[in-house]
């Protein structure tokens, strides 16, 4: 199965061919690429292994290149999120929380 | 244009690279002095949006500081502004897959022995179950096998000690490295997978709060949501500017944070 970033990228064609592009690559070959089970992983944040697409994804995003709400409708196609997870508010000061009825 | 640029020039981290000064933008781009104005200057349009969600991803994806009431920890994933949790009734059900050992069984008991320790740490912190299928361990292939992560070694060359997942990614990703330097790490070895096991509940780092040491490693804070003061003792928190430990320990609070998510430990 796809990473949400490689089935994001399949469908958002003009951001593909702009993520297709040298400065992108370039940016891509500095950055931390490790091996695992023969596949390419970058590691971010020190622990954190996550596929090619996914490092051009969120490049693209912190560049403001994204179309949020898009994103958003592609990640409900996707099937996001997990069935197993969950979202919740928290309440800011009282400590607790309350489960979300749309999670 | 300017005071974005000043303001950027003073907060950001520096590294000399072949002698010239660097700011690390974004966690992980160098701009020297001419590239900074130019981001400077595309990022004071883009905070003169007038959506406020928007105004404060871009303040973040700058590593600037947030609101008072973003500047705290115990950090948790978001999305739209509510915190990613596993649901309620979910028990976490895990195998140690013993052929990526490499026939070690000392590494393999190693391992084994740490993640029933530190998972049991975390189920006394707060509302969380899980449950080692053992059964399942000599089961050929890397892959959690129906059960919700597997732990393996993955060798890759001391990178990392261990890697691990968030709540929402995908089925097969739901895995947590170990690279034989956790064998011979300096770190207490169930810290080190209390640490990981924390990213498996939806915790991300501690250090990435504004209040922690400006040396600590940057990440972005887009989708994240303080639920406790800054604790530079969490074990969350890396062993950077003067703060975490290398026992990564649950502190208390990181205890109050995660049953403020998962509610108080289950009978």
């Amino acid at each position: 199965m796809p990473s949400f970033a490689e089935f994001a990228l399949a469908r958002l064609p003009q951001l593909a061919r702009r993520l297709a592009r040298p400065d992108v690559a370039k940016w891509l070959a500095a950055q931390d690429e490790v091996k695992v089970d023969g596949e390419r992983r970058w590691l971010i944040w020190g622990d954190r292994l996550v596929d090619e697409a996914e490092m051009k994804l969120d490049w693209a995003r912190q560049k403001g290149l994204v179309d949020e709400a898009e994103l958003a409708r592609l990640e409900r196609e996707y099937g996001m999120p997990n069935p197993d997870v969950d979202t919740i508010e928290i309440e800011p000061d009282a400590g607790n929380s309350k489960e979300n009825d749309d999670g | 244009m300017g005071d974005l640029f000043n303001l950027l020039k003073t907060k950001l981290h520096t590294v000399e690279v072949g002698g010239e000064t660097l700011w690390v933008a974004e966690g992980d781009t160098l701009l020297n002095e001419e590239q900074l104005k130019e981001f400077a200057e595309t990022r004071e349009k883009l905070m003169a949006e007038s959506d406020p969600a928007k105004r404060d991803n871009v303040a973040q994806s700058m590593g600037l500081a947030r609101t008072g009431a973003q500047r705290h920890s115990l950090i948790a994933m978001s999305k739209n502004g509510k915190v990613v949790k596993w649901k309620s009734d979910t028990i976490l059900t895990y195998r140690v897959a013993k052929d990526s050992f490499g026939g070690n069984a000392a590494h393999y008991k190693m391992v084994v022995d740490s993640i029933v320790a530190a998972t049991g740490e975390w189920q006394k912190a707060c509302g969380i179950k899980f449950q080692y299928r053992s059964d399942l361990d000599a089961k050929p292939g890397a892959g959690p096998e129906g059960l919700k992560f597997v732990v393996k070694e993955t060798d890759v060359g001391g990178k990392f000690i261990a890697a691990a997942f968030f709540p929402s990614d995908p089925v097969a990703r739901r895995i947590i490295n170990i690279d034989p330097s956790f064998y011979t790490t300096s770190f207490d070895k169930v810290g080190v997978l209390r640490h990981e096991l924390g990213h498996v509940l939806g915790f991300r780092h501690e250090h990435i709060s504004n209040s922690a040491p400006s040396s600590c490693p940057n990440e972005p804070l887009a989708d994240t949501i303080p639920v406790t003061p800054y604790d530079p003792k969490s074990v969350m928190h890396y062993f950077c500017g003067g703060h975490g430990t290398n026992i990564l320990a649950i502190t208390d609070l990181d205890r109050q944070g995660a049953q403020k998510i998962y509610g108080p430990p289950k009978a």
